[in-house]
């Protein structure tokens, strides 16, 4: 096991670090109602991601061997589009849109592609298909959620169901790639943190596309490389989405909206997460008898 | 030129070919081991296996520059005899089976005579290739009768797991791996 003082500087410090200063630069001129660029949380989700992934795993040359690997090369085109969503009009959104989603697409097949030589190519393709649908879905409803949503709430929930996610992959007998999503959630909370104060930072055109290539991709590569069964993927990537349940057209006050999707939330998260604690409450239980490995 | 003649020639031509023919074997997986050892945690060393390697053996004692071994065990196979942790090596912490399914060994040159043989080959492991050279010993060959005609091979290999990118926890699990690869193949 790493030790302790590893998992904190290079897990959540160096992550959060990134994050705050990506997306403080992006709030310039800093003013409590400024709303932040498109490229601002972009960049901080993934150049966190990308710091941490350097100090963890080490970076490969290109193109990479190891799937992993791509989750960094692929943040340069997610903070390019966020930039292209920054400076186009709004007209131009379909665009980014299309960009957005042209990506995912890559992702997806780029992180499923070493499976196709041990599947039928139908099998493969069926797979690939469901995943690339699944998170184009995704990105779109929580798109849509992001420019509805301001301020530190969808972060602070986004933050949940990443911590969430690296418990479950850490529990599905990947050490690394729950670390690695736990980049992701640090970021996500650092990003949480300035919402509090900076109530228009948005996710919308830039940090949402990061979420969905880094975050789903992570947890894509627990399902297909660990031991992630298909059901907690669904349903680790299904949470966040539960944030909408605040969109209910009766629930009028801020506090209710904010229960409301964090019980949603907290709901779906439960079915994976709660076996996935009892397994690393074993496994630690078994780490400190004769028996463990 | 009699028929005789031709008939002599051609009995002594194909005899001295298969005097100096090639002998290739097909390696018996359930006498084949591939085992390693590697540190744990500084205090001890944790020994495993790849059970059922497959592969061939090819030995022209005439121009060794004919041999070849070629060997393969899948990383699926590990087994330390302990599930969670066999399915943790099996996982992308370690040798990442689902993307990197096989370990390959195919040789591009092997020198000596007798017993005692140098082998330079590929070695693929997590999806890394790079050339090694190892000793191998032939440790024994006979007719068996019923299980064929046999022969055995045995070698000894130390990498670091970090030089094919499997850089995961090094320090609790040691980098450096010591391999023993113990072949019995059947001529075929």
């Amino acid at each position: 096991m790493p030790e302790p003082r590893d998992i904190l500087l290079w897990v959540v410090l160096l992550p959060a670090a990134v994050a705050v200063i990506a997306t403080l630069v992006s709030l310039i001129p800093g003013r409590r109602d400024s709303a932040s660029q498109p490229w601002g949380p972009a960049l901080a989700i993934c150049a966190g991601f990308v710091a941490a992934y350097t100090k963890l795993k080490g970076i490969e040359g290109f193109p990479p061997v190891n799937v992993q690997t791509w989750l960094v090369y692929l943040g340069v085109p997610v903070v390019l589009i966020a930039i292209i969503a920054t400076v186009s009009p709004r007209r131009a959104r379909w665009i980014v849109f299309a960009l957005s989603v042209t990506l995912i697409v890559l992702s997806v097949w780029l992180f499923s592609r070493p499976l196709a030589r041990s599947l039928e190519p139908r099998e493969f393709w069926t797979r690939t298909a469901f995943f690339a649908a699944g998170a184009v879905a995704w990105l779109g409803l929580m798109e849509a959620l992001a420019s509805r949503v301001k301020g530190a709430t969808l972060p602070l929930l986004l933050w949940i169901c990443a911590v969430g996610a690296a418990l479950a992959v850490i529990n599905a007998h990947s050490l690394l790639l729950g670390q690695l999503v736990g980049t992701v959630a640090a970021a996500l909370g650092a990003i949480a943190l300035l919402g509090l104060w900076f109530r228009n930072l948005t996710l919308a055109r830039g940090g949402v596309l990061a979420l969905a290539v880094v975050l789903l991709g992570l947890i894509l590569c627990g399902h297909l490389y660990a031991d992630l069964s298909q059901r907690d993927l669904i349903l680790l990537a299904a949470a966040p989405l539960m944030a909408w349940a605040g969109e209910l057209p009766f629930l009028k006050r801020g506090g209710v909206r904010f229960a409301v999707r964090l019980i949603a939330v907290l709901l779906v998260l439960a079915i994976p997460l709660v076996p996935a604690l009892k397994g690393l409450q074993q496994t630690m239980q078994e780490q400190t008898d004769a028996y463990s490995y | 030129m009699r028929l005789s003649h031709v008939l002599a020639g051609l009995v002594v031509a194909s005899l001295s070919s298969a005097a100096f023919a090639a002998d290739n074997y097909k390696i018996d997986p359930e006498h084949s081991f591939v085992h390693f050892r590697v540190n744990h945690m500084g205090v001890s060393n944790t020994y495993g296996r790849f059970n059922d390697p497959t592969g061939t053996v090819t030995i022209d004692p005439a121009d060794m520059s004919k041999s070849s071994i070629n060997l393969e065990v899948k990383a699926d196979n590990v087994d330390t005899d302990n599930d969670k942790r066999d399915a943790h090596l099996k996982n992308a912490d370690f040798f990442d089976a689902r993307q990197f399914p096989t370990i390959t060994f195919k040789s591009t040159a092997i020198k000596g005579e007798g017993d005692k043989l140098e082998v330079t080959g590929d070695l693929t492991l997590h999806g890394v290739t790079k050339s090694i050279t190892v000793p191998l010993t032939k440790i024994g060959e006979k007719e068996t009768g019923q299980m064929g005609h046999r022969a055995g091979w045995e070698a000894m290999l130390d990498l670091k797991r970090s030089d094919y990118g499997m850089s995961n926890m090094v320090g609790p699990v040691g980098d450096d791996i010591h391999l023993v690869v113990a072949l019995e193949a059947v001529k075929s």
